[in-house]
């Protein structure tokens, strides 16, 4: 790849790794702020399909930012391979540590939303048929995950900007 | 933890947290 080329693209992953995780963890956070405390559903939102509750609740499903967070993810993961960084960030080596810390929190992000959030909402939106107890239940379980990835995010946002820093943070 | 994660502002209060923790790990590693 052309040094231009190389340029090129660097800048294209990084617009959409910020693009892409704006789109995600706006989600999140727009979820956070309007929802500032867990409410719980009642057995009455989930019994009828046609309740408010449940059509606002598949209004907000549309999955655009599980796949910005993949989007998010890649682009990042593709910067450290194109510049040999990768393994080193991800062993956290000498200045990589702090990219690599953020690299593991993404990809901690990214497997929680997939593989805890995303099966437990199946349930709660009736995509995946379970009992109204099981959905309940499985409301408050979205609602945790969504949180440790509200959490999670702050320390990422630090290693990634520290990440260019990386000799004040480690000293 | 999952009562604390009930309230927005000590969920980015306990990320700010987890944030220097990070960091004065990463700081007495190296």
């Amino acid at each position: 790849m052309s040094p231009l080329l190389a340029d090129q693209f660097d800048l294209l992953m990084r617009w959409l790794h910020l693009a892409a995780a704006l789109v995600w963890i706006g989600h999140n956070y727009a979820t956070a702020v309007t929802r500032s405390r867990y409410t719980p559903l009642q057995a009455s939102d989930l019994a009828d399909p046609g309740s408010p509750v449940q059509r606002m609740l598949l209004q907000r499903e549309h999955g655009v930012f599980r796949y910005a967070s993949l989007v998010t993810l890649g682009c990042g993961l593709a910067m450290l391979l194109r510049r040999g960084w990768l393994g080193g960030a991800l062993s956290l080596q000498g200045p990589l540590a702090p990219i690599g810390i953020g690299t593991w929190i993404g990809i901690v992000m990214v497997l929680n939303l997939w593989f805890v959030l995303w099966p437990h909402q199946k349930r709660v939106l009736g995509f995946v048929p379970a009992s109204i107890e099981e959905r309940l239940r499985c409301s408050r379980v979205t609602f945790l995950s969504a949180r440790v990835n509200t959490l999670l995010s702050v320390p990422l946002l630090f290693f990634m900007a520290a990440s260019s820093h990386g000799v004040f943070v480690r000293g | 933890m999952g009562r604390l994660l009930d309230s927005t502002l000590v969920t980015f209060g306990l990320g700010l947290a987890l944030t220097g923790v990070l960091v004065a790990l990463l700081r007495w590693l190296s």
